[in-house]
Order: C-alpha cells, then structure tokens, then sequence
C-alpha cells in the first residue's frame, strides 16, 4: 500500500513538472524575438568591420533590401516584416517607416551587420486602406556610430488590410 | 498476481500522466470545410524583392570629379516593371545645390552639383533603371560630383547623398 502511495506521489510530481515545462516553452517560445526597441542597437552574431573589407574609412558599398509592396494588419502595433542589414555591409541601417503624407509610423534603433527584424511595433497604427508612395528610409552610419554615410528611400506599395 | 496487475496498471497510470503532459500541436483547418467556423491569427510578411548597392561614401579627388558608383546586385520583379533609382530632394538644400560641409565649422560651406550625362541632376531625375528583372540598368551614364567653388578653408568637408528608389508597373 506505501508503494502505490510513493508510485502515486511521484508520478503525480513528474506530471507537474513536464507541465511546467510545457507552459514555459509555449509562453517564451523555443527562439528569441527580434523586435528592435527604438534607439537601441540590434546586435548580430559577427560585427563586420570596415577594415576587414579592405576598404579604410568604410568607403564601401551598401546593399538596400528594396520592397515592391509591404502588408500590415490594420488595428494592432505588432507587425511581421523581413528587414535586415546585410552581413557585408560596413554600417548600422536605422529604417523609418513613412506613409505618403509624411508622418512616421515605425523607427528602428540602429540594426547591426547581418541583424534581421521579423517583427516590429509600430509608433502611429495606419488606418486600413492602400497607401501607394508608402517610404522604407534607410539612414546609414558607420560602424562608430556617429558618422553619417549615404542612404536611401524606397518606395513601396504599403497594404493594410483589416 | 494480484500484486503484478495493480504494479501494472500503477505503470500504466504514470505513462498516461507522462503523455498527457507532451505539448499538442493543433492544425486549424484550411477554410473550405462547410459547417466549420473560428479565428485564427494571420501574419503578413514580404520580402525584399531587389537590391540596390549604393556607395556608402565618395572620395572626391584635389582636382576632378567624384564618381557614384549604383548597381542592382538582384531583381525579382520579373516582366512589366521598371526598377527607377534617382536622387532623393533630401541630397539638396533650399536653393537645390548639393553641398559638402566642413566637419570642424559648420559655416564653411563647398557647393556642388550632381552631373549626369553633362547635365545637372535636379531631385528626383531618374539615374539607373532596371527594366523587366534586369540587372543591367539602361542607363549607364556617370554619375558625378563636380566642385562649382573651391573649398572655402583647408578640412574634411562631408556630405550625405540620398538615393530615392521606387518601382512602377508598365
């Protein structure tokens, strides 16, 4: 009778703490989030620097990821997207994210070479509809983080759909 | 063998417990059931479909031009479009020159203009297009920084170029 009470007892233990285990892998999930808080700097796994490209004072190139068109879910600030820096690119990217009229909806903090977001919280949650000038900026900054080097504006076909 | 049947089924009351534990996944279903219904949250994605490579800074020599080096390193737009890359309004000041500032004193000023097949690049004046996917641009012109004054002070005199890229739908 004491030996079904201990099987009983710890069983009922093991049980417990495989769900606990459940619970803590399906809140946090298996993999981190790689949302940017504004002004912080994304970091990846291996700075490029300019000198290793062999090109001093980081006079190289830039890659700009363009986007023909982008689609968000209207009435929430988290959104998916796919921005990154380029691993080859010698500088820190902050992306701005502009509707036609000019007013900003989205500022990342400065993304790191071979940093990626797969999702973002906007500042401003743009009214369902089509916005066809939408404007992704790129501000682009050396690897100080100070200088400013030259940048781009694309601009795409932003959808949000209700 | 009484004693072996509840050993048994103690056993066995453990591996339901331990089972049961396991996380489920659960598939929704894909929408043309009739008679079903319930939410499901949706994500939206897109990836990049180009991109443009731009240089991230420019050395203008003592005496001569400097030049902008634009190309498109990949294309996924396919037939009917045209990948435009320009310079952006934010390049110019007020009075539309393009003007390099000296690092230690803001007052000392080289203005410059933007030449392109000898003529001079006023914002948004298209500079490359990719048509079709292509990654060769139709236009293949320089495209230069020229000095319209000489430095007004011995320094390092910068500058930030914009480029402005979009695409239309032919």
């Amino acid at each position: 009778m004491k030996k079904y009470a201990i099987v009983g007892i710890g069983s009922a233990l093991l049980a417990g703490l495989l769900v606990i285990a459940g619970v803590l892998i399906g809140t946090r999930g298996l993999g981190g989030s790689s949302v940017a808080p504004a002004a912080e700097v994304v970091p990846a796994a291996d700075v490029v620097r300019a000198e290793d490209l062999g090109e001093p004072g980081g006079s190289g190139r830039i890659k700009i990821p363009g986007f023909d068109s982008m689609t968000f879910k209207a009435g929430q600030r988290q959104q998916a997207v796919e921005f990154s820096n380029a691993e080859e690119n010698a500088c820190y990217m902050v992306m701005t994210i502009l509707l036609p009229d000019g007013s900003e909806i989205y500022r990342s903090g400065m993304i790191a070479p071979g940093a990626e977001i797969s999702s973002i919280f906007l500042d401003q949650i743009p009214p369902a509809g089509s916005y066809s000038s939408a404007v992704l900026q790129y501000e682009c900054f050396d690897l100080d983080g100070v200088t400013q080097l030259n940048g781009a504006s694309v601009k795409f076909n932003l959808e949000v759909l209700p | 063998m009484k004693k072996n049947r509840k050993r048994i089924a103690a056993v066995a009351v453990v591996l339901c417990l331990v089972i049961a534990a396991f996380p489920v996944s659960a598939f929704a279903v894909t929408g043309d059931e009739s008679g079903t219904s319930g939410s499901t949250t949706v994500t939206y994605t897109a990836s990049p479909t180009y991109t443009i490579e731009i240089p991230s800074s420019i050395t203008i020599p003592a005496n001569g031009d400097g030049q902008i080096s634009i190309t498109c390193s990949e294309n996924n737009l396919g037939s009917g479009t045209l990948l435009n890359v320009s310079v952006d309004t934010r390049t110019f000041g007020n009075d539309g020159n393009f003007y390099l500032v000296n690092t230690s004193d803001e007052s000392q000023v080289i203005k410059c203009v933007l030449s392109f097949n000898d003529t001079i690049v006023a914002a948004q004046r298209v500079i490359r297009q990719y048509r079709n996917g292509a990654l060769t641009s139709d236009l293949d012109a320089p495209l230069l920084i020229r000095r319209t004054e000489n430095a007004p002070a011995a320094g390092t005199y910068t500058g930030t170029i914009y480029f402005s890229i979009d695409v239309t739908h032919t």
